[in-house]
């Protein structure tokens, strides 16, 4: 992948900030996305890690438009295939939306609406977005369920999601998500309901389906992660704390958030070396700490990290894609 | 389809067995309502007898012992509860009229509760509780259903609404006008009305009684007109606090359909928002509102016999008033054993309604 020509991502997140009015919070503002930028190429599957509070999610629903008061993307730019997404008249999002990209739930099956036949739910967007027919649309979707492992009769279009059993539900709500076969697949935590070897059939169905397909794979597991994605952006306090290839990360760490994210596994061949706070909350997005925000948590913090917030850098002279933002990265330090 | 939908659903007969059980707990709910209400009627202060001779209004004035005693021995008013019961049950007549094995004089039967017979107003022998009752039901049930059928139509529209716009100015304003509307008396709203747009302020509508009283003289289209004139303010006063609750409880339900993650999903599907409200939040938030279809109806029931004894008009639930205050027990049954049918009837309809647009609670 490395080493071709610069062409358009097919995701370009810049420097995108989103805040909620809190009125009870004496800033009165929660920064819950405050500067956050990455990029999904054609057919890559990038890894957004975050724990909860890290605006993981709330990147994901910017990225869809999907952000309502008392929410609003104060500044930045969500560029998909060139196309500017921030400030789009919602007619023409709804176009994109389930269309282009599609949403893919942290627990998949309560994407599906109790009351409604798998048929309605699953063929409502391709006849919205494509146009088709009932009939065109039902054999779509009877074909695409067959691909996901249901035997392919069309009876499964007439049932109701508690006529099904819950991994069919999980595959029916991935069907339901992926039938007009987006360019981009927003998966919100779905390692936390669904099986690793059904996500890898999704992956795998993605891939074959559409060649082009990105991935933005939001995690709070890096272990599932590696298996799927080659590259990562690590999340903190709603700024990147550090980019790059996940192996890289995984085998020397620059930021300490991310040495503290593997540390948080314990290793039989590690000694020796400080460990860093486990997991925890990050804070209140309303009053993130001074300066660099992981600097109250950090075994490493001086002065400068609570007085200057650290840019996001990357180094040049070794690895393009790796950027950290910290004072005081791990320099080579390897776990 | 074969076969899954039966596995789903359990086996075919269940459904008959429920239907069974749910109609034979129905008719014992109802003759124990039936005992309850003759229980705690008698023991009210009181009975019938004072009424003898009198004018409707004047309870307790004269009226001869021996009349009054008579009249006490006929209707069985000093025998035994228990006695007094089992003559309401029928089918035989328990009092000194009745069969000779009862210890009555002569043969004469009569119908009871149990062949759905009312009896006869104890102050007018003559009047049937049966012909009048359905005399009333013709003017209490089509204006509670016109009542309840306006009260869905702007509730609902006016629930989701604010839901939609939770938050917003419009919602904090209707919510803070339904919950004035929830919280104002009927009878104080209808006294308002009646001095506002009544005789004695704009006379702009009639104040009692459906009918002008030229009405006979009227044509059909004008008629018309003057019962819909006369009818106004009785459905407005019975349909505003239902409106209120209803449209509050839409809100609160479709606030809970719109956060729901498959809504979330469907928007997220890009869908149309109409379809995404009403599609998807909608039906889910229908639940609540078909639970409150059942126990509307005997409230307004209820609610009538205040409307219609201010408005004054000749409805079940003036009837029961009336019933009430003359010790009428014939009466009283009728009325309230209407209101507990109208209240089961309203249960099943709402089971009914939940069956049919639940597909989990769905039979195949």
């Amino acid at each position: 992948m490395s080493g071709q020509e610069p062409r358009t991502p097919l995701l370009a997140v810049r420097d995108l900030a989103v805040h909620f009015d809190a009125p009870h919070a004496a800033s009165g503002v929660a920064r819950a996305v405050d500067g956050v930028g990455f990029e999904v190429g054609e057919g890559e599957v990038l890894a957004l890690f975050g724990e909860s509070g890290s605006g993981k999610s709330v990147t994901a629903r910017a990225i869809l438009g999907l952000i309502e008061r008392p929410g609003r993307i104060v500044s930045g730019s969500i560029r998909f295939a060139g196309r500017e997404l921030v400030g789009l008249a919602e007619p023409d999002y709804r176009r994109v939306r389930g269309r282009e990209i599609a949403l893919v739930f942290q627990d998949p099956a309560a994407a599906l609406n109790p009351v409604l036949t798998l048929g309605e739910q699953l063929c409502e967007a391709p006849r919205a977005h494509l146009g088709l027919s009932a009939a065109a649309a039902t054999e779509r979707a009877t074909a695409l369920l067959g691909e996901l492992g249901f035997d392919g009769d069309s009876s499964w279009l007439a049932r109701f999601p508690h006529q099904l059993s819950g991994g069919q539900r999980q595959r029916a709500a991935l069907a339901q998500a992926l039938l007009c076969e987006p360019k981009l697949v927003l998966a919100d935590e779905p390692t936390t309901a669904l099986d690793p070897t059904l996500v890898a059939t999704v992956v795998e169905l993605l891939r074959r389906r559409a060649r082009g397909v990105g991935v933005l794979w939001i995690t709070h597991d890096l272990r599932v992660a590696r298996s799927i994605a080659r590259r990562a952006v690590v999340l903190y306090a709603g700024r990147v704390v550090e980019t790059g290839p996940l192996a890289e990360l995984a085998r020397a760490p620059r930021h300490p958030y991310t040495r503290a994210l593997f540390d948080a596994r314990p290793s039989a061949t590690r000694r020796g070396s400080p460990l860093i706070a486990p997991l925890g909350s990050a804070g209140d997005p309303s009053a993130w700490p001074s300066g660099c925000r992981f600097h109250p948590r950090c075994p490493f913090a001086d002065a400068a990290c609570a007085a200057v917030e650290p840019a996001l850098a990357f180094s040049l002279a070794t690895d393009l894609d790796r950027g950290v933002a910290c004072h005081h990265p791990l320099a080579g330090a390897e776990r | 389809m074969q076969g899954s939908s039966q596995r789903a659903f359990g086996v075919a007969g269940g459904g008959a067995r429920a239907l069974a059980r749910s109609v034979l707990t129905r008719i014992g709910v109802f003759f124990g309502v039936s005992l309850l209400v003759f229980c705690v009627m008698h023991a009210a202060p009181g009975d019938p007898s004072l009424s003898v001779g009198v004018d409707i209004g004047d309870v307790g004035s004269v009226a001869s012992d021996g009349a009054r005693a008579r009249f006490r021995a006929e209707h069985l008013l000093d025998a035994s509860l228990v006695r007094q019961y089992l003559h309401y049950l029928g089918p035989f007549d328990l009092s000194p009229r009745g069969h000779a094995w009862f210890g009555g004089t002569d043969d004469h039967r009569w119908g009871g509760l149990l062949c759905f017979d009312f009896g006869h107003e104890f102050r007018r022998p003559t009047v049937s509780v049966s012909s009048e009752l359905a005399r009333r039901l013709a003017v209490t049930v089509p204006l509670t259903a016109i009542a309840i059928l306006l009260a869905y139509a702007l509730a609902v529209p006016l629930g989701v609404a604010c839901a939609r716009r939770r938050g917003s100015a419009f919602d904090r304003g209707t919510s803070t006008l339904l919950l004035a509307c929830f919280s104002v008396p009927a009878y104080w709203a209808a006294l308002l009305l009646m001095l506002v747009f009544g005789a004695r302020g704009l006379d702009w509508l009639p104040m009692l009684g459906l009918h002008d009283k030229d009405a006979a003289e009227f044509g059909a289209i004008a008629s018309t007109l003057d019962l819909a004139r006369h009818a106004l303010l009785p459905v407005v006063v019975m349909t505003y606090g239902a409106l209120a609750y209803i449209a509050r409880q839409t809100r609160a339900a479709m606030i809970e359909a719109l956060e729901s993650d498959y809504v979330r999903a469907a928007r997220a599907r890009g869908l149309p928002e109409a379809r995404v409200v009403w599609r998807h939040a909608f039906s889910n938030a229908l639940f609540p509102l078909l639970t409150l279809a059942g126990s509307l109806l005997p409230a307004l029931v209820g609610g009538s016999v205040l409307v219609e004894s201010i408005f004054e008009l000749p409805g079940v639930g003036r009837y029961a008033y009336e019933g009430f205050l003359q010790r009428d027990y014939n009466v009283v049954m009728a009325t309230t054993l209407v209101s507990a049918m109208m209240t089961l009837a309203g249960v099943a309809l709402s089971d009914a309604l939940y069956a049919w647009f639940d597909p989990r609670v769905r039979r195949a």
